[in-house]
């Protein structure tokens, strides 16, 4: 059967010609936001012209138009691709391919509207603040109710859409279960993605609070209650005299200072500060890059990325990154679990209690000084140096299977050679044992002077 | 002179062959549109072509076997 070709491309060509004069006619409107938007017309009325151009065809008689074939496919597959491109570009989230990388569009322009707001606050009642986006900070006052006040940010294309945005998203204050929610009006995702706010909210000091689903970044301060927070925010806090409990989605910081009770964190977060904590701390996380601690009052458990801590009190502090575990002035006992294949650098000095290390790479640095606690150390792979002061009393029991012994304390200690293998036992007085093993690597018990003077002459 | 009528005949394959790519843009158009009006994402319901598809293949096959006539054993 003979066939013959479709009109639809003339009369694409056609428009395509007229829209360009039109647009060259009238250079204020955009002609990439006007296929942003309505490109997916394209593929209706292709799709649409063909079927009619079928059925005139059957109806009359006619040879029909060849059936599109792989080039018409590809050539709507392009189409497909520049468009969701232009849309994406013009500013509009759209998740099929996401070509901004999650930047606003390169369009946009920012709008700011003013935010001001009051509410009163009944005795006893919590505060719940859901759904922020941006920068808000929390603060106590001795004012009776709460108040927001600061900008709100749209980033839309024009004004209208930024005033359509804006509206859709004003604060909505309600009463639920003892408790004033603060929430933008619910809205769809692509909107709620172009509004943020950047305010600073007051309430009563006495208020327990709570946030759920906070993005951008949240500071809080002052208050006296408790104060829960979910979501995937920065989150700064201090000076704080309730329980802190804070469950990250993908936070990027996390900074605790001056809490009055405890402070749990869990979920993903990549760096955590905390000092001066009266109460306990407790990270149970996951894609915890950095962790700082210093000062904290009461029991310390950390766990996550193959790395568990425990200790009773820390006056120091414990600075831990990818390739090292630092921990100074603890009180124990201490337990150091540390896994993984990338392996830590260990170095405990003025660990105060016993004392149980067991990791899988990384050489460790025990400083013991005066007067060691029992001690349990076993590394995989990766050497063990303990440094004690001259006259501190302790017995040894080392062995490593693959590597050296060395010792600094004379007659008191005896290293044996075994082939690959070496040990290293004594002590002075039945001082607390400290068990040292490691898989592969040197054991070295030093003298803390020694060490100095070494240092003193590198 | 030959007055035979010269129209041409489409069977039903034919039929479905023609219509199954424009049906298909069509459906592509419009899953777009949703997605940008605020209904589902694209991302979420780009199945339905496949389901299209199908179906136009299945109608293809059904009536190709048809307008085949069923099989002879050869004696």
């Amino acid at each position: 059967m003979q066939t013959r070709r479709s009109l639809f491309g003339p009369i694409l060509l056609i428009t395509l010609g007229a829209a360009l004069l039109w647009h060259n006619l009238n250079p204020q409107i955009s002609l990439l936001a006007v296929f942003a938007d309505y490109w997916p017309w394209i593929l209706v009325l292709w799709g649409g012209f063909r079927l009619v151009e079928f059925a005139a065809s059957a109806l009359l008689g006619r040879r029909p138009p060849e059936p599109l074939g792989g080039g018409a496919v590809l050539a709507a597959i392009f189409l497909c691709f520049a468009g969701s491109a232009a849309h994406s570009l013009s500013g509009n989230h759209f998740e099929f391919i996401d070509w901004t990388m999650g930047r606003s569009g390169w369009l946009d322009q920012e709008y700011d509207y003013p935010v001001r707001h009051e509410q009163a606050i009944a005795a006893g009642q919590g505060v719940l603040i859901r759904n922020f986006d941006g920068r808000v900070r929390i603060v106590g006052s001795e004012l009776p109710g709460l108040r927001v006040a600061g900008r709100k940010r749209v980033r839309a294309f024009d004004d209208d859409a930024a005033a359509r945005i804006e509206e859709r998203g004003l604060l909505e204050f309600s009463a639920q279960a003892q408790q004033l929610v603060v929430q933008p009006r619910p809205m769809a995702e692509r909107d709620q993605r172009r509004l943020s706010y950047d305010v600073d909210i007051e309430l009563p000091t006495g208020t327990p609070l709570q946030i759920e689903g906070a993005q951008g970044r949240i500071d809080i301060r002052g208050l006296t209650q408790s104060v829960t927070l979910h979501g995937s925010a920065s989150v700064e806090i201090a000076d704080i005299g309730g329980a802190v409990r804070i469950k990250a989605r993908r936070s990027q910081r996390i900074a605790a200072r001056r809490l009055g009770s405890t402070l749990e964190i869990d979920g993903r977060v990549r760096h955590v500060e905390a000092e001066e904590l009266a109460g306990s701390l407790t990270i149970d996380g996951n894609g915890v890059d950095s962790v700082h601690l210093a000062k904290l009052g009461q029991p310390v458990r950390l766990r996550f990325n193959n790395t568990e801590i425990e200790l009773q009190k820390l006056a120091g502090e414990i600075e831990i990154s990818p390739r090292s575990i630092e921990i100074l002035d603890a009180a124990g006992p201490l337990m150091l679990h540390s896994r993984g294949s990338r392996g830590r650098q260990i170095r405990l000095e003025k660990i105060d209690g016993a004392l149980v290390v067991d990791a899988q790479r990384g050489d460790l640095l025990w400083i013991a000084g005066e007067n060691p606690a029992a001690a349990e150390i076993k590394l995989e792979r990766g050497d063990i140096t303990v440094r004690l002061d001259p006259d501190a009393v302790f017995s040894v029991e080392a062995s490593t299977a693959r590597g050296n012994a060395s010792q600094e304390f004379g007659p008191a200690l005896q290293i044996e050679d075994r082939g690959r293998a070496a040990t290293l036992r004594g002590g002075r007085d039945q001082g607390p044992l400290l068990k040292l093993e490691t898989g592969r690597g040197d054991l070295k018990v030093e003298r803390t002077e020694s060490a100095v003077s070494r240092a003193v002459e590198i | 002179m030959d007055y035979t009528d010269q129209r041409p005949t489409l069977t039903a394959a034919d039929t479905v062959r023609a219509v199954t790519v424009p049906l298909l843009l069509i459906a592509a158009g419009a899953l777009f549109l949703l997605d940008y009006s605020g209904g589902p994402g694209v991302r979420k319901t780009w199945p339905i072509l496949l389901i299209v598809w199908g179906v136009a293949w299945a109608l293809l096959y059904s009536f190709s076997r048809q307008e085949k006539g069923p099989r002879v054993p050869e004696s």
